[in-house]
Order: structure tokens, then C-alpha cells, then sequence
């Protein structure tokens, strides 16, 4: 592997560990410095990382698919989403619970073997970039959908206890975001799997076959699927709804990584290139 | 040099009846404080600078004077005449401080850790307000000014840069920062009161002060109800339409005398059901409780009775407390600033007069040399100038510094004795 690509990769991990570290200090103590450099560190980290990829692009072409490449990607795309957030809304306290999420996954895949081999003949299309790249933007967003449905659930629970959080943002502003970000997610991955057939159609000529992902993308649009439908038709409270969107990431979770274990086989899996 | 001195007295070292003796209306204050202002660079009656913090909990004479003793003097003069009290009334209550401490006491009080309620807010606009009159009226000078500008700045550090002042200690507030957590805006949401109390209504106004979009009031006697609706500018319900007046509410503070609990889990779920799980919050001010607690249970309801508020209170307050050292390290930090500051200004004078004396002797030797030299053309002549410049900034550079750095000491002013001593600057500091 490429020697710059491999230090600024191993840079942005580092990075992206400390601004972890800066959130959770920064909330824990509210110390004014700590809370400005945590986005900072942050923005530092994903342009080093983008740097990375770059290089790599440069040297195997189109670079996430081994396990290490695809983790680090949605840990960027992640922070990438997490950033826009902070910069458009300011909720650090979704930055608290993800970036340690993040960091966690970045520094699995920096210890895992990076691509040896370029891409099969078949994947060289770039309907590959459409198909995964959305796919990234949907698993980040649902994330991020989880996040805030989880401090909703923590400041509801504080609520009902009567020992207040004061640091947790107001619930209605949590189910407004974890609602906006569910609906991002949800059209994200429709298009995903629309792009994904369309291409199958070109390249298999047939727009699907079955394969346990693509099984399990099905699944975790239908519970989303569930999640508006008893926001929007049956009026649901809030706090049962959130659970939704809990099990809606466990499922993300699982079609994201799990189908690789489960089925390690199929142009789906990354885990054994 | 002259000292910083601070002699007052507080909510915890006198009883109300002294506090309330000594102090200052708005006219008195402006009156006092035109005494320290100096016309015709004299010194004022009291001293040379003064500032006065007057609150309901404490009264603080912050001057400047040659030692402690005699700034206490000064302040006991400007009580008695002010107030008209004898010396002896208040006299043993005071405490007097000087320099460092004076300094560190003003800073902590700013901070809010001298305050009744530790961290409170207010204490801060007061200190700021008491430099504010102290300048309008010509009392605060240079180091006064400075004194009450880093304690303003000290507060404020305190409050962002620690929990001192985090968390709610009043009940109403409490109700607001709930309400906040809840429904997110204050502006789309229904305050309901029913019964009455000075408790109940100060949280129904505060609510509405904090952006809530309507009042209304629900009383057992209908002229009651309408009696409160007219002062608070709400809407009254009677007492048969309690159930109505929930499904349109969204905050209800109740605080009636009724024996028993007036709203039930039953009358809870009824109206739940038609107001589509929007939150409703609960606030039971009433003892005996006027929700039933089991209402806790139901979704989309949050009860706090009194116990519950008093225990966020008491949170409250001992998250303060943890805060404490964090906020005395500020304090301290900010006091050794200043203080070096101050320090510094003693020495001030002894280095503008050897300067002034190291020039002077270098405008002469030019001069007597350029008359000297033949044929010098001008831009070698400049040159010479700037040499001469350029060696008395030089042999003067360490000294001075080194003056500054030592100033900085408790007997730092003997370097500036004998610094004038070895230069031979006339005279003594001024």
C-alpha cells in the first residue's frame, strides 16, 4: 500500500479519536476551548482521510471493498453527515454519541489488511460509485437518526426519574432531527437499492436475485417503513416510536455487516476480498 | 505605594438590622461617591479612588489608602456621615481587607461564591452597575476601574468556563427549564393554574415571561377564578370543566387545598386519549398532592410534585458546590494578574524619570559633539543620532524589565528605591 496514503490514514485515525475524546470532555465539562476544538479536530481528521483516499483512488482506482476500506468509509461519511449537522443545527450532543462510535469502527478497519488486488472486471462500472456511495450517505444518516432518538429516549428517561440532564437538548428538537434524518435515510437507501437493481439489470439482466443483502435492505426499509407509518397514521407516542428507530440500526447493523457473516459469499460481501 | 483596600461587611457576618442601616439608595450612593472624586487633582475627602457595591445582602467600600488602617478610617467617616449612624453601631461587624485579599474577595464575590445562592447571576450585573456609578460620578480612577473590570471578567469566566452557575435553584425557573426540556419552544404551549398560592402564580407568570402563549385559570369559586384572570390577563374556566380545560392545556400547575387528589389516573387517560399524546406536564405545588402520583405512569405525562422540585433544587446547588475549587483556581489566577498589574504601576514612575534623566544627558553629548565634528554631511549625522538612541535603549533595556519583573514582589519597591538611588534620579516616588 501506497506510504502517504497509509500515514495520512493513520493521521486521520488519530484525529478522529482525540475529537471523540474533545466531545465527551467537552460535554462531561463544558470547558469553552475543548468544546471549539472538538469540531475542528473532527474536520482535520476527514480531510486527511479524504487525502487517503485520494491516493489509494489514484493507485488501485475505485478503493472501498475490502473490510477496511468499507469501515473507514462510512466512519467518514459519518462524520462528514455528523459535521453538516453540527455547522447547520449545532446538537453537539449527537457528536458525543457518535463520534466514539466512529473512531471505534475507523480503528478496527486501520487494523485490518488494506486492498491488495484491484477491482473484478464485472465492478469496474461506475454505477458501482452511485450504488455503494448511497448507500453510505443512507447507513450514516440512519446513524445519526439513531443518535438523536437515543438522547430522546436518555431525556425522557431523565424526565420520568426527575434527575434532570440539564446537557441533553429538548425532546421535541430530538424527535425532529431523529424524524428529518429517518426520512434523509429512508430515500437514500430507496435509491440505492433502485440504483442497485438497475444496474443488476444491465449487468446480470435481472434486476434481482435474492442474495441476503439485498434480503436485509428490504427488511430495514420496511421497519423504517413501520417508523412513519406509526409516526404519521396511527400517533404513536414519540418515546414508543424511538424504539423503531432503535431497531431500525440494529437491523442497519446487521445488513451492513452482519449479511457478510451470515452469507460470506456474492459480489455483496467484502469481508473475504 | 498606596493599598488597595476593601472594608464592608456582608449577609453573613451582620444581621439584616445592621445590613439595612448602612445601606445605599441610588441618591445616597451618587452623593457618597462624589466625595472621592478629586477636583483640581486634590485628593478626595475619602481618598484618592472609591467604588461602592451595595446590595441587600452586603455593602462593600472598595478606596485606595496609604495602609488599612487608615482606609478603614476613611470609610467609617464616609458610613458616619452618610447615614448619620455612630461608628461603634457597625463598626464590629466589618471586615477589612487589603491588597491581595481585597482583590481575591472582590473577584470571588463577582464569581458568586460569597453570594446566598452560590453562583447566582445577579450579583454580577450589581458589581458591574456599582463600577458603572462609581465612573459616572468621576470616583473610579485608573486602578479602582481595573479592579472592578477584572472582577466583571472574572464572573463571567466562572460562569462559561464552569458548573457554578449551572442548574436552576428557583422553584418557578425549574418549571420553566422543564417545560423547556419538554416542549422544546414555550411559545406554542397552554399554561393551565389551577387553585391558587404565591407559589402556584409566580411559576403560571414566569412561564408566561418565558415566551408561554396563554394563561388560563381554573379556581373551585368562579369569582376567585375571575378575580386572578383579571390581574394576570387570562382566561377563566369553571371548576365542572376541569377535564375540557386539560385537553387544552399543556403545563398545569395545581396548588388547591382540596384533601385529596383532584386530578386521577382515570380523568389523565380520558383526556390523553383526545390530546393524541401531546406531553402534558404536571406541576404539583399543592400539599396535600393534587395529582394522583400514579398519573406519573401514564404515557406521555410528566408529574413533578413539591418534593420533586426541592430535590432538583438541592441538585442543583450541590453540583454548584463541586464547582468550587475550579472557580477559586480562576479567582486566584485572575487576583496574581491583577495584582501584578498593580505591582507594576508603583515602578512606573521611577523608570519614566530614568529615561527621561538618560536622554536628557544624551541630547546634551550629541549636541556638544555634533558642534564638534566639521564636514559631517546629514546623513551621517542621523546616523550618530540613531547610535546614541540605540545605546541608551540598550543599557536601559534590562533594568527596566528587570524593575517590572521585581515589582511584581511584596518588597518591590525598594528596587525602585534603589534604582533611583543608583541612577540618581532626584527625589522621592511620587
Amino acid at each position: 500500500m501506497n506510504v502517504t496514503g497509509a500515514t495520512l490514514f493513520a493521521i486521520g485515525t488519530v484525529l478522529y479519536g482525540v475529537s471523540a475524546y474533545l466531545y465527551l470532555m467537552g460535554w462531561l465539562t463544558r470547558d469553552q476551548f475543548t468544546r471549539r476544538w472538538a469540531p475542528r479536530v473532527l474536520v482535520g481528521a476527514v480531510s486527511l482521510y479524504a487525502g487517503s483516499m485520494g491516493v489509494r483512488w489514484a493507485v488501485f482506482g475505485f478503493p472501498f471493498l475490502t473490510l477496511r476500506e468499507v469501515l473507514s468509509v462510512y466512519a467518514w461519511v459519518l462524520a462528514l453527515l455528523y459535521l453538516t449537522l453540527e455547522w447547520r443545527f449545532g446538537y453537539t450532543i449527537i457528536g458525543v454519541l457518535v463520534t466514539p462510535v466512529g473512531s471505534v469502527i475507523i480503528l478496527v478497519a486501520s487494523l485490518l489488511r488494506a486492498a491488495q488486488a484491484p477491482l473484478l472486471p464485472l465492478l469496474q462500472s461506475p454505477w458501482l460509485m452511485a450504488h455503494t456511495g448511497l448507500f453510505f450517505a443512507a447507513y450514516a444518516a440512519f446513524t445519526l437518526a439513531f443518535a438523536a432518538a437515543l438522547a430522546y429516549l436518555l431525556q425522557d428517561r431523565s424526565l420520568r426519574r426527575k434527575q434532570l440532564a440539564w446537557r441533553l437538548p429538548p425532546l421535541p428538537e430530538m424527535d425532529r432531527l431523529s424524524r428529518w434524518l429517518v426520512t434523509v435515510g429512508f430515500l437514500l437507501m430507496g435509491s440505492a437499492l433502485i440504483s442497485g437493481s438497475a444496474w443488476a439489470e444491465r449487468a446480470w439482466g435481472t434486476p434481482w436475485v435474492w442474495q441476503p443483502k439485498q434480503v436485509l435492505s428490504l427488511v430495514t426499509l420496511g421497519i423504517y417503513g413501520a417508523y412513519f407509518f406509526v409516526r404519521h397514521v396511527s400517533h404513536w407516542p414519540v418515546r414508543k416510536a424511538s424504539w423503531i428507530v432503535v431497531i431500525g440500526f440494529i437491523s442497519v447493523l446487521t445488513t451492513f455487516i452482519g449479511a457478510d457473516i451470515l452469507a460470506p459469499s456474492g459480489l455483496h460481501s467484502f469481508l473475504l476480498r | 505605594m498606596q493599598q488597595i483596600v476593601l472594608v464592608g461587611l456582608n449577609h453573613k457576618v451582620a444581621p439584616v438590622e445592621v445590613r439595612e442601616k448602612l445601606a445605599f439608595g441610588s441618591k445616597d450612593l451618587e452623593q457618597a461617591l462624589t466625595r472621592f472624586s478629586s477636583e483640581n487633582g486634590a485628593c478626595g475627602a475619602y481618598g484618592p479612588e472609591g467604588a461602592i457595591l451595595s446590595t441587600c445582602n452586603r455593602l462593600e467600600v472598595y478606596t485606595l489608602a496609604s495602609c488599612l488602617d487608615d482606609g478603614e478610617a476613611a470609610v467609617c467617616r464616609l458610613l458616619e456621615d452618610c447615614h448619620g449612624e455612630r461608628s461603634q453601631a457597625f463598626r464590629p461587624y466589618l471586615y477589612r481587607f487589603a491588597d491581595a485579599d481585597a482583590v481575591e474577595h472582590l473577584f470571588s464575590v463577582a464569581a458568586g461564591l460569597d453570594s446566598m445562592v452560590l453562583g447566582e447571576h445577579q450579583i454580577l450585573g450589581q458589581v458591574t452597575e456599582a463600577m458603572e456609578t462609581a465612573l459616572r460620578e468621576n470616583a473610579a480612577g485608573k486602578v479602582i476601574s481595573a479592579l472592578f473590570r477584572g472582577a466583571i471578567e472574572t464572573g463571567k469566566r466562572a460562569r462559561t468556563e464552569t458548573g457554578i452557575s449551572q442548574g436552576t435553584t428557583s422553584i418557578s425557573h425549574i418549571a420553566v427549564e422543564l417545560a423547556r426540556k419538554i416542549f422544546g419552544d414555550l411559545g406554542s404551549c397552554h399554561v393551565l393554574l389551577v387553585g391558587a398560592g404565591e407559589m402556584a402564580e409566580l411559576a403560571a407568570q414566569t412561564l408566561v415571561e418565558n415566551g408561554a402563549e396563554s394563561l388560563s385559570i381554573l379556581n373551585r369559586t368562579r369569582e376567585r377564578a375571575e378575580e386572578l384572570a383579571k390581574q394576570f390577563d387570562a382566561r377563566a374556566w369553571g371548576w365542572n370543566r376541569l377535564n375540557e380545560a386539560l385537553i387544552w392545556s399543556d403545563i398545569v400547575i395545581t396548588s388547591t387545598a382540596a384533601p385529596h387528589a383532584i386530578i386521577r389516573p382515570d380523568v389523565v387517560r380520558q383526556v390523553n386519549a383526545q390530546r393524541r399524546h401531546r406531553p402534558l406536564f404536571l406541576i404539583d405545588i399543592a400539599v396535600p398532592r393534587d395529582v394522583d402520583p400514579c398519573v406519573d405512569q401514564l404515557e406521555g405525562v410528566y408529574l413533578y410534585d413539591i418534593d420533586d422540585l426541592e430535590a432538583v433544587v438541592e441538585d442543583s446547588l450541590a453540583g454548584r458546590r463541586r464547582e468550587v475549587p475550579k472557580v477559586e483556581a480562576i479567582v486566584r489566577q485572575a487576583q496574581e494578574e491583577f495584582m501584578a498589574w498593580y505591582r507594576s504601576l508603583g515602578v512606573v514612575p521611577t523608570i519614566v524619570d530614568i529615561r527621561k534623566q538618560a536622554h536628557t544627558v544624551r541630547e546634551a553629548e550629541l549636541e556638544r559633539a555634533l558642534r564638534r565634528l566639521k564636514g559631517v554631511s546629514d546623513h551621517d549625522q542621523e546616523i550618530i543620532q540613531i547610535m546614541t538612541e540605540r545605546i541608551v535603549n540598550k543599557l536601559l533595556h534590562h533594568p527596566t524589565i528587570c524593575l517590572k519583573k521585581r515589582a511584581n514582589c511584596a518588597d518591590g519597591y525598594r528596587y525602585a528605591e534603589v534604582a533611583r538611588d543608583l541612577f540618581g534620579v532626584d527625589g522621592k516616588e511620587e
